[in-house]
């Protein structure tokens, strides 16, 4: 070891003295000067206070001193603080714990190095400085180690400005966030009033649409392509008579009491399908208590947004009352023209009939006055009566066709047509004509205009003898049988020519005959207008087996009254 | 049986009033004949002992137009009136103007007889 003095440091007396006295209950040595020194060391053969190394110079001993304390001061803070710092931080990683405690021991162990750095100064402890150091280098390299080994690690913990950096990214993405939820938040909003509103708008209109439907007059439907029920509005519900939920999906076979109706609308509404065209028609349906109504119906295909056909939708209007107005007028105009005819057959009748009875009566009553047991005096009341009956007949036809004094009431149909085959039929037994009536015990009252009835009977009878005239084996048979709706039907049969079709068709209208340029043909006509007027049915159809039948119906009176 | 009464028969229809009249003679009645309402009005009748029996419907003056003149005139003649097709609205108005009965054609015979009789019932 060699010690230098330090330059400018005063080497006199004054410091040694100083210095050793200031040592003194420590040492007992004293510098004197370089050989002196030389010589204690040999002299003690032991170590040596570092001290000596400094010469004692006060200055530079002070120097090591205060430096070596402050290092050591500074150090076992260090060592206190990481250890405090370690306790409290409870969340730290163990390695790094391990790593902060280790580097809390090496400085700690590094400020002891620099105390004992202090203490050799007097006291020449250098074993014990030798194995401290050693302590502290073991750990100083144990923790070089461990950090070396953990600076991979170290390095990608980041930073707090890295740290407080990506923090604000976050926070900055956290509040796009926000704002991009708040605005989407919005827009829902937006959309959900807007889809509110269009809803509402959507209900007003289905609505309105519902409301124009219902209120229709007349009926309105639709169906799908197998003729489904998808939409009927109240008048047409009305009409089947049943509630939506008993119709909804259901075939009109399957809804409408009268298979033979529902099977021709469901046969036209697949024409409409089928022909892919509007289709206007009257339909005739009889329903339980309105009766026979006419409807008028518009049938269209129904197709959906792309063109494909989903079934039809059918507007009907009720056109019963306008039918029966045209068939009214038409009636009108022919009972008008029977009116004009028959006001003019009146008169011009009458006279003669007048005439006739008159003089009748007169030579009746000469007659009887001359030859009291004379046997002209029964034909001639026969007369007289007969030419009253047809004033009589004249009259009432007068009276229906001008709607005036129609006397109606409850007859016994058996009577009626055994009445009229006895005025009818006279003569006809001579002729070889095999007649026959036959009355259904079940047809009993009709309530008619009796002279009215006992003429069409008449006429028919008249018009069936006069078709057999020809005939070998002529035959006259008078049916009367229940008919449907609570009507009878009378049937006169013959085994005539029979009619041909051309015939058969005009035969009730004014002025045909079939009798050619006999006879005016009026009394079909007349017969036909009687009927309707009782609210009857007249027509005629071939017998099977040959010959013409002639058919007309009334309705039966409602309850059974005494036959007269 | 009183046939007092003198007949008085007015109609355009020469059969009418000619089987009538036969009719009405054979029951014993007079009758006087006339062919329009107008020939009538010409004649005086006594009222008392007569009876016009007159077709409502003729050319010229009908039944119920000299009905009316004859009222009006103060006649009491009794006035049976003919028609051949009857309305209610013309009986109606034969009866306001002063008839004693309408009737029906085609007549029947004991029906005037028995309207007569009435008559003079009536009057007796």
């Amino acid at each position: 070891m060699s010690f230098s003095p330090i330059p400018g440091y005063p080497t006199d007396g004054v410091w040694r003295r100083g210095f050793a006295l200031a040592m003194g209950p420590l040492g007992q040595f004293e510098w004197r000067d370089e050989n002196a020194v030389m010589g204690m060391m040999s002299q003690i053969q032991s170590f040596m206070p570092h001290g000596m190394c400094l010469l004692w110079r006060p200055d530079l001993m002070l120097l090591h001193v205060g430096s070596d304390a402050l290092i050591a001061l500074a150090y076992f803070a260090i060592t206190f603080c990481i250890a405090g710092f370690v306790r409290r931080r409870a969340d730290l990683e163990d390695r790094h714990r391990a790593l902060a405690l280790l580097f809390a021991a090496f400085i700690g162990l590094c400020g002891l190095t620099h105390l004992f750095s202090i203490l050799v100064l007097w006291v020449p402890a250098y074993v014990w400085e030798g194995w401290l150091k050693a302590v502290t280098a073991a750990v100083s390299i144990a923790t070089a180690a461990f950090l070396f080994l953990l600076t991979p690690q170290l390095l990608r913990i980041p930073s707090a400005r890295a740290l407080q950096k990506e923090i604000q990214a976050h926070q900055q993405t956290v509040a796009a966030l926000d704002a991009a939820r708040a605005a989407l938040a919005q827009r829902v909003d937006v959309t959900e009033s807007e889809l509110r509103i269009s809803l509402r708008r959507q209900e007003q209109s289905t609505a309105l649409l519902r409301a124009i439907v219902e209120s229709a007059p007349g009926l309105i439907y639709a169906k799908d392509r197998e003729g489904r029920l998808l939409l009927a509005n109240k008048a047409t519900l009305e009409l089947i008579g049943k509630p939506w939920a008993e119709v909804e999906g259901r075939r009109d076979n399957e809804f409408l009491s009268d298979p033979r109706q529902s099977e021709v609308v469901m046969r036209r509404d697949r024409l409409v399908m089928e022909g892919d065209s509007i289709q206007e028609l009257e339909e005739v349906v009889d329903h339980p208590e309105k009766g026979r109504r006419v409807w008028l119906s518009t049938k269209t295909p129904l197709r959906d947004a792309d063109g494909t056909l989903n079934g039809l939708v059918g507007v009907s209007v009720a056109i019963t009352e306008r039918k029966q107005l045209e068939a009214n007028l038409l009636h009108g105009s022919r009972l008008s023209a029977m009116g004009e005819m028959a006001a003019a057959l009146a008169h011009e009748l009458n006279q003669p009939l007048s005439a006739i009875a008159n003089y009748v009566s007169g030579s009746r009553q000469l007659l009887a006055a001359e030859t009291p047991s004379s046997p002209l005096l029964e034909p001639m009341d026969r007369a007289i009566e007969q030419s009253l009956r047809a004033g009589q007949i004249i009259r009432r036809l007068r009276a229906f066709v001008s709607n005036e004094d129609a006397v109606r009431s409850p007859e016994c149909v058996g009577d009626l047509i055994e009445e009229a085959c006895s005025l009818a039929l006279i003569g006809a037994g001579a002729r070889g004509v095999k007649s026959s009536v036959r009355v259904d015990p079940r047809v009993m009252i009709v309530r008619v205009d009796r002279v009215q009835i006992a003429q069409v009977l008449h006429n028919l009878i008249r018009n069936a003898l006069e078709a057999i005239e020809d005939t070998p084996g002529p035959t006259i048979d008078i049916v009367a049988q229940p008919d449907q709706d609570g009507r009878v039907r009378v049937s006169i049969f013959d085994n005539g020519p029979g009619l041909s079709r051309d015939v058969a068709d005009r035969l009730f209208q004014p002025f045909v005959s079939s009798k050619g340029a006999q006879g005016m043909g009026v009394g079909l006509s007349i017969s036909r207008t009687i009927v309707e007027a009782h609210g009857g049915r007249i027509w005629t159809d071939p017998r099977p087996g040959g010959g013409a039948a002639f058919h007309f119906t009334l309705p039966l009176a409602p309850a059974p009254v005494p036959t007269r | 049986m009183n046939r007092a009464r003198r007949l008085h028969v007015v109609d355009d229809d020469d059969a009418v009033r000619d089987s009538l009249v036969f009719n009405l003679k054979v029951q014993g009645y007079s009758v006087s004949t006339y062919a329009d309402a107008a020939a009538f009005l010409d004649i005086n009748v006594d009222a008392r002992r007569a009876c016009l029996i007159c077709d409502i419907r003729m050319p010229g003056m009908n039944g119920i137009e000299l009905t009316r003149i004859l009222r009006d005139r103060g006649s009491a003649i009794p006035i049976l009136l003919m028609t051949g097709h009857a309305d209610r609205s013309s009986i109606a108005e034969a009866m306001r103007a002063g008839v004693n009965g309408v009737l029906e054609k085609p007549i029947d015979p004991r029906a005037i007889v028995s309207a007569i009789e009435g008559i003079d019932r009536a009057e007796a």
